[in-house]
């Protein structure tokens, strides 16, 4: 019901408020055009989060320092810390870095956000800064049109930045015109009252914008020109950084226990932060007048004195939170705890992970490796092999010909239960998210599916299998028995190989899952020639050599989907070397052919 | 840097068709690479192979790596003449 109330009353005050003012239809619109200039930057930036950003953000999950100056250094250059946070939420979400460096980068964002309002107030405000804006627009723009992602994004980069200037000489351009017929500062109130009531519109100006820095923008050229005081100014800062936890907060509703947690740390530290910063506030202020004469800022000169004040108070609040990392940790999964892992429902696709290529992917990837685990086990049981076994160094042949234990799993049921709901949810949230992606990441979603597809076969050709290697594995004739066990053995290499791949077992690499499939063709000739010579023989009877031949159809097709969707997942991450190892991999004549040699 | 190096940087920074060719072949490379590395280590073993099984399980992993290096520097050396 508010909501529906919010944005027609939005409209209204600003309908209202240009029709009794053209100053404020400056102000307003250099807003608007700062703010969508945010936007064309956020999309640059994207274009080039693929595989680089992936890469940092691995290399900063293991000190607290380096997530904390991944977040000052992204921030600075991308100039949005709500960016950053959706960035950082989306990978821990997709479970590409961990909670306690997600919370450093949340601080560096802090911090890095400052340098906004440097580059304002130094920048912004003392050139003529539309002379720079319209080239940035032109080439911007037409840089967009190009094909190749790269020039794309530098072009969204320009035009945002383009846009961003021109923004600020609007809002800078209405307010100085704004001055001539109203001063704002008879709207001064000073004192604690003053703080806290221009706090709150401070964090009421950031929540409507969504934006910290087109709050800072509008107080600093405020500021420049006499509108409100100083003190005022610092207050209202003080607000536009607590009310940007606000978007971190609405980032989070659609991710899943980790974003939401993520979040919570977020609003903790501004409030922290924002809190420290009005308990302190003349304590920092005198800290402020002491540095900026120190570094020759003049006395007068507000709007570089806001940048400093705000640069202090948000590096204060990470000098006292920092040393709390793992204390607000323990408390947010105290608060926020983790749902029971379910082996049916979904744990990775969440709609936090849609907003990135790479994320999406990942997330994409964990599932189907969720699909793999439940399968894992229906495949092992329905050849009647326990998990360890295959996770262990046993050698298979020895442990698997003395082994006639029937493990009861009902494949069928199992199938319905954990696979196929499962595969569903896979399909159905990567159909959607397809419609955003370039043909890259499209292509190398969709071979994710068919590495989803080929496991969910996989479980299927296995159900097929199970009643014969059940029969037959226990039989007393000692030939069907024999090949049954091979059956077995070959099927058990390929879960232990792959087993292996993802554990990162230094002696493996994915280019033996060729080696095991030429292992299980050579198996599979050898029985082929020697099935007439055993029903000449008597060794078992043409009922079971039938039986034999179509099981063994089944083995090549359970080894061949479970390799294929091996290459998939485990494949390098980098797209070049993936893309190397799918052309060196061999295909299945190539297989054949091996195989020929030999028998040759 | 000489202009062709500079303009090989260019075509690789800006994603060009050429550009994509070349960082593809070197990654090829890179690949064929560790195989090379690979297949010498099981030459070694073979050479200390005791049982039947342990050869003929070593040959053949010798021959699909062998299988694996042609492809990769026919495949290599196709996409490096495709980007002159």
């Amino acid at each position: 019901m508010i909501k529906r109330i919010v944005l027609p009353a939005i409209l209204a005050v600003l309908a209202f408020g240009f029709w009794i003012s053209p100053n404020f239809k400056e102000i307003a619109a250099g807003v608007a055009i700062f703010l969508f200039g945010m936007i064309f930057l956020e999309d640059g930036f994207r274009a080039f989060t693929g595989g680089v950003l992936e890469k940092l953000l691995a290399k900063t999950t293991d000190k607290l320092w380096k997530a904390i100056s991944f977040g000052i250094v992204s921030t600075t250059v991308m100039q949005s810390s709500s960016l950053v946070s959706v960035i950082t939420i989306s990978f821990l979400s997709s479970g590409l870095v961990g909670l306690a460096a997600g919370i450093g980068i949340i601080f560096g964002a802090n911090l890095g956000t400052t340098t906004g309002a440097w580059l304002i107030a130094g920048f912004g405000l003392k050139v003529k800064i539309s002379a720079y804006a319209m080239p940035m627009l032109v080439f911007g723009v037409i840089l967009v049109f190009q094909k190749s992602r790269n020039l794309k994004g530098i072009g969204y980069v320009l035009a945002g930045l383009g846009l961003l200037f021109l923004g600020i000489h609007y809002m800078k351009e209405g307010f100085e015109a704004f001055r001539e017929t109203i001063d704002l500062t008879q709207f001064a109130v000073g004192g604690y009252a003053g703080l806290f009531l221009f706090a709150a519109i401070g964090i009421a100006a950031t929540v409507i914008m969504q934006s910290s820095h087109a709050t800072l923008v509008i107080i600093i050229t405020a500021l420049s020109v006499g509108q409100i005081t100083y003190e005022n100014a610092l207050a209202l800062a003080i607000g536009a950084n607590v009310g940007t936890t606000i978007t971190a907060i609405i980032g989070a509703m659609s991710a899943n226990h980790q974003g939401k947690r993520l979040a919570g740390a977020h609003l903790i530290f501004n409030l922290v932060t924002g809190l420290i910063a009005i308990i302190l506030i003349w304590q920092i202020i005198w800290l402020v007048d002491w540095i900026s004469a120190s570094v020759g800022i003049a006395n007068d000169n507000y709007t570089l004195k806001l940048a400093v004040f705000h640069t202090i108070f948000n590096l204060i609040g990470v000098i006292v939170m920092a040393p709390f990392v793992g204390t607000l940790v323990t408390f947010l999964e105290r608060v926020l705890p983790a749902p029971a892992i379910s082996i049916v429902e979904p744990q990775f696709l969440n709609d936090s992970v849609k907003d990135f290529p790479e994320t999406l992917l990942t997330a994409v990837r964990n599932e189907i490796f969720h699909l793999y685990d439940n399968a894992f086990r229906i495949i092992a049981h329905g050849i009647n092999v326990h998990r360890q076994t295959i996770e262990s160094d046993v050698i298979l042949e020895d442990v698997l010909k003395s082994n006639k234990e029937i493990i009861r799993e009902n494949v069928s049921q199992e199938y319905t239960r954990s696979i196929k709901s499962l595969h569903s949810a896979i399909i159905d949230f990567s159909g959607n998210a397809n419609l955003k992606l370039n043909a890259d990441y499209a292509s190398r979603l969709y071979d994710l599916r068919r590495a989803s597809q080929r496991i969910v076969q996989a479980v299927k050709d296995v159900e097929h299998l199970q009643k014969n290697i059940d029969h037959f594995g226990t039989s007393k004739n000692k030939a069907i028995r024999n090949e049954y066990n091979n059956i077995r053995i070959s099927v058990a290499r390929i879960l232990r190989l792959i087993e292996q791949l993802r554990n990162g077992d230094p002696d493996v690499d994915v280019f033996d899952l060729d080696d095991n499939k030429l292992s299980a063709k050579e198996g599979r000739n050898a029985t082929l020639r020697n099935i007439d010579k055993m029903i000449r023989e008597g060794q078992i009877s043409a009922k079971m050599a039938t039986s034999l031949m179509n099981d063994l159809s089944y083995n090549k097709s359970i080894i061949s989907d479970l390799t294929r969707a091996a290459k998939i997942l485990l494949s390098e991450r980098n797209a070049d070397l993936m893309e190397g190892q799918n052309i060196i991999g061999l295909e299945d004549e190539d297989i054949v052919s091996l195989s020929e040699t030999d028998a040759a | 840097m000489g202009l062709k190096d500079l303009l090989n940087s260019l075509d690789n920074a800006l994603d060009t068709k050429k550009g994509r060719a070349v960082k593809q072949a070197n990654a090829i490379d890179e690949l064929v690479a560790k195989l090379v590395i690979k297949e010498a280590k099981y030459e070694a073993k073979l050479k200390l192979a005791k049982t039947d099984r342990e050869t003929q399980k070593l040959e053949r992993k010798i021959k699909v790596c062998q299988a694996q290096i042609i492809k990769g520097r026919t495949a290599a050396d196709e996409m490096r003449l495709e980007a002159v």
